[in-house]
Parts: C-alpha cells; sequence; structure tokens
C-alpha cells in the first residue's frame, strides 16, 4: 500500500507519497503560483481532483489521470449570466457513495454546490441549496462566503457547511435540503439573536463512516457533537485549552473519538503554548493533548482544510500549517514528525491509501 | 488577420500557443469566441458569467485598453493585435 498527502497550498499543489508513512518524497507545485485549496483522490475511480483558484483566471476544477504528473485544463463552474453571486473559489471537492461511481460535488464561494454525475466531465448547480428560504441569512466569513465542507455519508446522506451560512443536510440528493443548526452559538450576534435556524459560522464538520449519524463540528466558538445527523447538538468543547479552531476530524471507525487543533480565541488565533492536536475518546467528554513531536511554541494557524486521516486501522493523522509545515503521525496522534517545512500558506491537506 | 497575444501560464493552461494569428471579426468578443471552438477552456478564464473580462486581467487592443464591459462591443479590424496581461500583483 502506498499513502498519499495532496497538500494545497498558497502557491499550488504539493504531493507527498510514502510506503510506511515516515519517510515522504515530495513532488510539485502543481499550478505554480496558484492558490489551490482543495484536492482529493477519488477513492472509486484513482483520478485526482483539485480546486484551483487563480486570482486572474477564476476558479477550476482541474482532474489528473496519472496521481498528479499531468492535469486536465479543468472546468471552469458558474452561475447563470443574472445571477446576484458569483462563483470565485472552489473549496471542496467530495467524491459521492460507491453506488453512484460517477458522482461527485463540489462546494464554491459564494455559497453554493455544484454537482458533476459523469466523473467530472460537467457540473451543474444544486441550486435548492441556494434556494432555501434561510439563504438570506448568510453572509461572508473572514474567508469569504464559502460552501467549504460537503460530506458524503455512507447512509446517502449529503452533509453541508458554509462560512457563514451553517450546516445543512439533504437526504434526497440534493432535492431539498435542512438547516442543521440547532443548539449552535453564533457568538458574532447580538445577546438574545445567538441561536438562529441557520448563518453560523461554522469552521468545519466531519461525520464518522461508522456511524453516520455522528457528527462533529469546530464552530467559530464552541466544538459540537451530534448523535442523530445534525437535528441536535451538544457542546462538548468547554474543557478544551480554548474551544475555537477550524479543522475538525472525525474517528472513522470509533463514533467516539475526534480530533481538533485548539487556539486560543477568536482575537489570538495561535495555540496557547505547544501547537496541539487534542484528541478525544469518550465522546468529548474529556481531551487529551497530542503533541509530542509538536514544536513548544508556534504562532501558526491551522486552517479549517489543513487536517485529515489515512482510513487505517492505526488511524494516520496530518495537518498543515499557515507557516508552511506539514505535520504526520501513524499512531493515532501520539507521535509526530514534521514531513515538510517552509511550504506556502497550507489551505488544505487531504490523506489517501493507494491500494 | 488578427494577431492574439495570451499570457504564456494560460496559454499553457489552456494548451494554445502564447501568439496566435485569428481570422478577422467584428468584435472582440466574437474572437475570443471564436478561440474557444478549438480551445473550450479559454473563454470562461477572461470572461466572467455576466459577459465581463475578469477583473485581474487587462486586454488591450493596440493601444486602447477595453473596459470590462466592452468585450462585445468592441470593434476589431483587420491586422489589429490583441494582447492579454495578467494585473500586477504581489506574493
Amino acid at each position: 500500500m502506498e499513502f498519499m498527502l495532496l497538500v494545497g497550498t498558497a502557491k499550488g499543489l504539493f504531493r507527498f507519497r510514502s510506503h510506511d508513512r515516515r519517510v515522504w518524497s515530495v513532488e510539485g507545485p502543481d499550478f505554480a503560483q496558484t492558490p489551490c485549496y482543495t484536492a482529493v483522490l477519488d477513492p472509486r475511480s484513482g483520478v485526482l481532483f483539485a480546486g484551483v483558484n487563480s486570482e486572474f483566471y477564476g476558479p477550476s476544477i482541474r482532474r489528473s489521470r496519472d496521481f498528479g504528473r499531468t492535469w486536465d485544463a479543468g472546468i471552469v463552474p458558474s452561475y447563470g449570466s443574472d445571477d446576484e453571486e458569483k462563483v470565485t473559489r472552489i473549496w471542496a471537492i467530495t467524491p459521492a457513495g460507491d453506488d453512484e461511481p460517477g458522482t461527485l460535488y463540489a462546494g464554491v464561494e459564494a455559497s453554493g454546490l455544484f454537482r458533476s454525475v459523469d466523473g467530472g466531465d460537467s457540473w451543474s448547480e444544486v441550486a435548492s441549496l441556494r434556494r432555501h428560504p434561510t439563504h438570506e441569512l448568510w453572509g461572508p466569513g473572514n474567508g469569504g462566503k464559502c460552501l467549504h465542507t460537503v460530506l458524503a455519508a455512507d447512509d446517502g446522506t449529503i452533509y453541508t457547511a458554509c462560512s457563514a451560512g451553517g450546516a445543512y443536510r439533504t437526504k434526497d440528493a440534493g432535492e431539498s435540503f435542512l438547516p442543521i443548526n440547532a443548539g449552535i452559538e453564533a457568538r458574532f450576534l447580538p445577546e438574545g439573536q445567538r441561536y438562529p435556524e441557520a448563518g453560523q459560522c461554522v469552521h468545519k464538520i466531519d461525520v464518522c463512516r461508522a456511524d453516520p449519524a455522528r457528527l462533529w463540528m469546530q464552530n467559530h466558538g464552541g466544538v459540537y457533537r451530534s448523535d442523530d445527523g445534525g437535528d441536535t447538538w451538544h457542546e462538548v468543547g468547554r474543557s478544551l485549552p480554548g474551544d475555537f479552531g477550524f479543522p475538525i476530524v472525525a474517528h472513522p471507525g470509533d463514533p467516539d473519538a475526534a480530533y481538533v487543533i485548539p487556539l486560543q480565541s477568536d482575537e489570538k488565533r495561535w495555540a496557547q503554548g505547544t501547537l496541539g492536536v487534542w484528541g478525544t475518546k469518550d465522546a468529548g467528554a474529556t481531551w487529551q493533548p497530542l503533541a509530542a513531536g509538536l514544536p513548544p511554541t508556534s504562532y501558526a494557524t491551522v486552517l479549517r482544510d489543513a487536517m485529515d486521516d489515512d482510513g487505517q486501522d492505526a488511524l494516520g493523522l496530518y495537518f498543515g500549517t499557515t507557516s508552511g509545515s506539514v505535520y504526520a503521525s501513524a499512531d493515532g496522534g501520539r507521535h509526530w514528525q514534521e514531513i515538510a517545512a517552509h511550504l506556502p500558506r497550507v489551505f488544505s491537506v487531504k490523506a489517501a491509501a493507494i491500494r | 488577420m488578427i494577431t492574439l497575444h495570451l499570457p504564456d501560464d494560460l496559454a499553457r493552461e489552456v494548451g494554445m500557443a502564447p501568439h496566435t494569428r485569428q481570422p478577422a471579426r467584428q468584435s472582440l468578443g466574437e474572437l475570443l469566441q471564436d478561440v474557444a471552438v478549438s480551445s473550450p477552456s479559454l473563454l470562461p478564464r477572461i470572461v466572467e458569467a455576466d459577459g465581463q473580462i475578469r477583473p485581474h486581467l487587462n486586454l488591450f487592443v493596440g493601444e486602447t485598453k477595453v473596459e470590462r464591459h466592452k468585450l462585445w462591443t468592441t470593434q476589431l479590424k483587420d491586422g489589429d493585435e490583441v494582447w492579454l496581461l495578467r494585473a500586477i500583483s504581489g506574493g
């Protein structure tokens, strides 16, 4: 088995490969000097997809059929000519389930969801999401009005998350969406108005592969867990050194395990002391630091898409920082090694196992 | 004929030569539409969905910079040189 890390940065995509998850080789950058917000290996087809966001030529979804040696010219998704919003960035690309082999979803800025049913040859908007009556509550966060997360759960449910729009769920392949933000606090709103139906600044959500009803959320302040597919949420981050952060990763096989990277606060977006991953194994009741091998002092941030797992039994965890380092652990976070330094600002880290 | 000059990175990305000669067309928009027949990924990289030139690109016909919203009304004549240039940037 070979492992691949796709590291999207402000100046292109770097591809890391390893047979043992300890010694890594690196290739790239692909799309040099162009921001790459996300890249993913479609495990069903072996095709790589990348969201490339040129400040000059606009956003495009690119494909590689040879693990990144070459890339196609890609598709530039867009809304209609009279739409009030424009597609300005690609934030997420997510393959659907095994029963829909040619279907992929893409989350874009501003605030839209696209779908391809032909393996990426063409993309069209899943318009029901932006037509939801609560869409008027959405606004841009610091990163833009971005639909940054699309999750395809094993039971066919699609979850989306937007900053600042909140989380939504569809169980009918995008025919209709339900906002799932009950109990999620929007601390940036006036007192008495902090629990709206939608409009929360969700930083990231993740779903447990073994239990599609178990969701985890890193909010703009607050870490949450849902046991019912997002119908209700429970705040579980009070014992962390900070409940502000960006990424969250659900353990693929253990519904009670998850990982976050706490920052001090909205006002101090760096770790208090060691830049550390914190993990829970009891559904968020307690959290333990997983920092062996990580720097004792760091002012770096880990952005929302810059942490991932590789799905293996001995879980590999990976994250990249805004200061250009990439860290890897082959033992569920107990030990870390820096596998790259001095890269451009890291936007995304996606891990994949190639069989 | 009209000569179209593209930035090297864009030409590479869409699989075109950076400098090409194209049959004369009445407007700049029509010229790009023609080119897009053989290189379909070119047009959306230059023109947004609303028909305007992308904000960080500059199109010149000879010495005249084309305003963003005048892609389809900018007239061309045989022998024109069309330059597509990226905006200057840092970082």
